[in-house]
């Protein structure tokens, strides 16, 4: 069976997102869209400009949160959401990649939840025999 | 969940976990609440974290938990610990993402029958003045220097900028700045972050609420205060320090994770992670959380001034610091440096305030002298369909639990579980039905807040009260509520 890429579960704080990748390239860019989904549907961004990112970590966990840490960085210094990625190179600790989206428009975009941080608090990233599955919690 | 956890009573206030039930832990935990409390509190894992607190290195005392405890990360929202200032840690996530979150209130000397006729205008004009949700600036965009002396000299800035008057500063703890921050321990991130978000609301649990004093409870504490009418409208500001905050606390915590293994802690929580106070990194962090202190102070100053101003618009007043004067200004998620009496021996401690309030008793030198007799002015905010509390610190809270006690209601449901359980034309018509005004960006977001998320207001005060932490002084309504 086809995993699912992501998935939006319940927490008692906030709220977290499953996400599965075959690569753990595929991982961080689901994980991306797990979180960018609890903002806006990813059907009401448009793809009009795109960011370079770059970030570091010391381990795969670090490096996830930081990388979902400078979207949520992005959100809230330029107001831009996200709807496609790409990861051009991932280490242990190094991430390069690029996210395409739009400006938030209050009009035009129906605002889920704001996304304020993603946390470590009961983080993890499993290997599994197909793939990588991730637990992020988020700060709303 | 909660209910594996030992769980001894001590009276009909306070619960210990004690130390036994897990082996890393150094302290045993002392949780706040009722029967009624507890049923819920164990409704999520909040005790295993209080036990997973008391495993931080030199925690003195007990993990403390509030009767306004919930599941938070790493810490629980409404914990207090304080650790040894020499051998002790700072943990940048005990203090959480949004450093110096905090409560404000100012009295007006308008009754209510002056103001209902004008509900919706004063709504709009607020809605209008205080910059809320997101995707916008905030009421001032900062210059690099400005966001230095922001940094440096929090509400003191905002003061010499024209927002508001000096007696202003003497109502705000620590009078709106903690001395010994470091902008250079502070990244581009959080710089870029904070610059155009001064004087903004943001979204979340924030608030800017209209309110009128609806029960008083102790009329001399009340009159000190100059709350003491029933029907006298007032003002509260709820916000922190936006995020800049934010981004203070994921470096620091991103940075004291990866010292771990350096330091040698093995911590039940990567959350928790923790800096000796007397190491480098210790002492930047400090110095950083200082910085976004005071912004959060500078924050709710601006925004003061724009409820001010929207008085003055609405009622044709100046918006004088006299006609409209700040009653206090309170943090719930800090770090504090302060001396306790621990095992009859002053020590000096850091204590951790993550969604919990300062409550000293009458007579603490850090009081104004306006409050010296009454002791500081707490404020617990509710929900926005019930009420909000104003109470005073009591001796009880330097006993028991540093000088500390609840910091509002406390939610007992999740934000999806919130939105799930009522819709927002719903909700919006059940606070109307309530005569609450409500002018909000995201209806989505307003869900998320509805009061039936959270414990009641009324029940938690009632514990504090009870275990002596601070003693109720008035109950507050609310009439309109400013959101994102």
């Amino acid at each position: 069976m086809q995993r699912k890429p992501y998935e939006v579960f319940e927490h008692t704080a906030d709220i977290g997102i499953s996400a599965f990748g075959t690569t753990l390239a595929e991982l961080f860019i689901h994980a991306a869209q797990g979180m960018e989904s609890v903002m806006v549907a990813p059907e009401q961004i448009h793809e009009t400009m795109s960011c370079a990112i770059s970030v570091e970590g010391h381990d795969h966990i670090a490096l996830l949160i930081s990388w979902l840490n400078e979207l949520i960085f992005l959100f809230d210094t330029e107001y831009l959401l996200f709807r496609s990625f790409e990861i051009t190179a991932i280490t242990d600790n190094h991430l390069e990649g690029r996210a395409t989206g739009e400006r938030y428009d209050r009009e035009r975009h129906d605002l889920g939840s704001a996304v304020k941080a993603a946390t470590w608090h009961e983080a993890s990233i499993e290997r599994r025999d197909n793939g990588y599955q991730a637990r992020i919690i988020l700060d709303l | 969940m909660g209910n594996k956890i030992p769980l001894e009573r001590v009276d009909a206030n306070r619960w210990r976990i004690p130390r036994h039930y897990d082996k890393n832990m150094h302290v045993s935990g002392m949780v706040y609440a009722d029967d009624e409390l507890m049923e819920l509190i164990l409704g999520d894992n909040a005790l295993q974290q209080v036990a997973n607190v008391a495993s931080l290195p030199g925690i003195v005392g007990h993990s403390l938990g509030m009767p306004d405890i919930h599941w938070g990360y790493g810490f629980p929202v409404g914990g207090v610990a304080a650790t040894d200032a020499e051998s002790g840690v700072i943990s940048p996530g005990g203090i959480g993402f949004d450093i110096n979150c905090g409560v404000r209130l100012l009295a007006t000397d308008l009754h209510y029958e002056q103001v209902k006729g004008r509900v919706e205008n004063l709504a709009d004009v607020l809605f209008k003045r205080i910059p809320s949700g997101v995707g916008g600036d905030g009421m001032r965009v900062l210059s690099r220097d400005e966001m230095q002396s922001v940094m440096l000299q929090g509400a003191g800035w905002a003061v010499a900028e024209g927002y508001g008057v000096p007696e202003d500063l003497e109502m705000t703890e620590e009078q709106g700045c903690l001395q010994g921050a470091l902008p250079e321990a502070v990244s581009q991130q959080a710089w870029a972050r904070g610059r155009k978000q001064l004087g903004s609301l943001g979204s979340g649990n924030h608030f800017c609420e209209i309110q009128i004093v609806d029960h008083i409870y102790d009329q001399h504490a009340a009159d000190t205060m100059g709350i003491g009418r029933k029907g006298q409208i007032v003002a509260t500001i709820h916000c922190g320090s936006r995020g800049f905050g934010h981004q203070v606390a994921e470096d620091y915590i991103k940075l004291a994770e990866s010292k771990q293994k350096d330091y040698g802690f093995e911590l039940p929580d990567r959350q928790l992670a923790c800096l000796p106070l007397q190491s480098r990194e210790g002492q930047a962090y400090l110095g950083a959380m200082k910085c976004a202190a005071n912004f959060a102070w500078a924050n709710r100053q601006l925004l003061m001034d724009g409820v001010r101003t929207s008085f003055a618009e609405i009622f044709g007043r100046k918006a004088r610091a006299r006609d409209l004067p700040l009653v206090y200004d309170v943090c719930h998620n800090i770090a504090k440096m302060e001396e306790y009496e621990i095992d009859g021996e002053m020590k000096r401690v850091c204590v951790h305030r993550k969604g919990a309030t300062r409550a000293f008793p009458p007579g603490h030198p850090a009081l104004p002298e306006k409050y010296q007799a009454i002791g500081q002015p707490v404020l617990i905010p509710g929900d926005m369909g019930r009420y909000s509390f104003m109470l005073v610190g009591a001796q009880g809270s330097m006993e028991q639990s540093f000088g500390s006690c609840c910091h509002g209601a406390g939610r007992r449901m999740s934000r999806t579980a919130a939105k799930k359980a009522v819709g927002s034309k719903e909700l919006l018509e059940m606070l109307e039905k309530k005569g609450v005004t409500i002018r909000v960006h995201s209806k989505n977001l307003l869900a998320e807040e509805a009061p039936q998320a959270y414990k009641d207001a009324q029940q938690v005060v009632n514990v504090v009260h009870n275990a002596g932490l601070a003693s109720l002084v008035v109950r507050l309504k609310p009439i309109v509520v400013v959101k994102g």
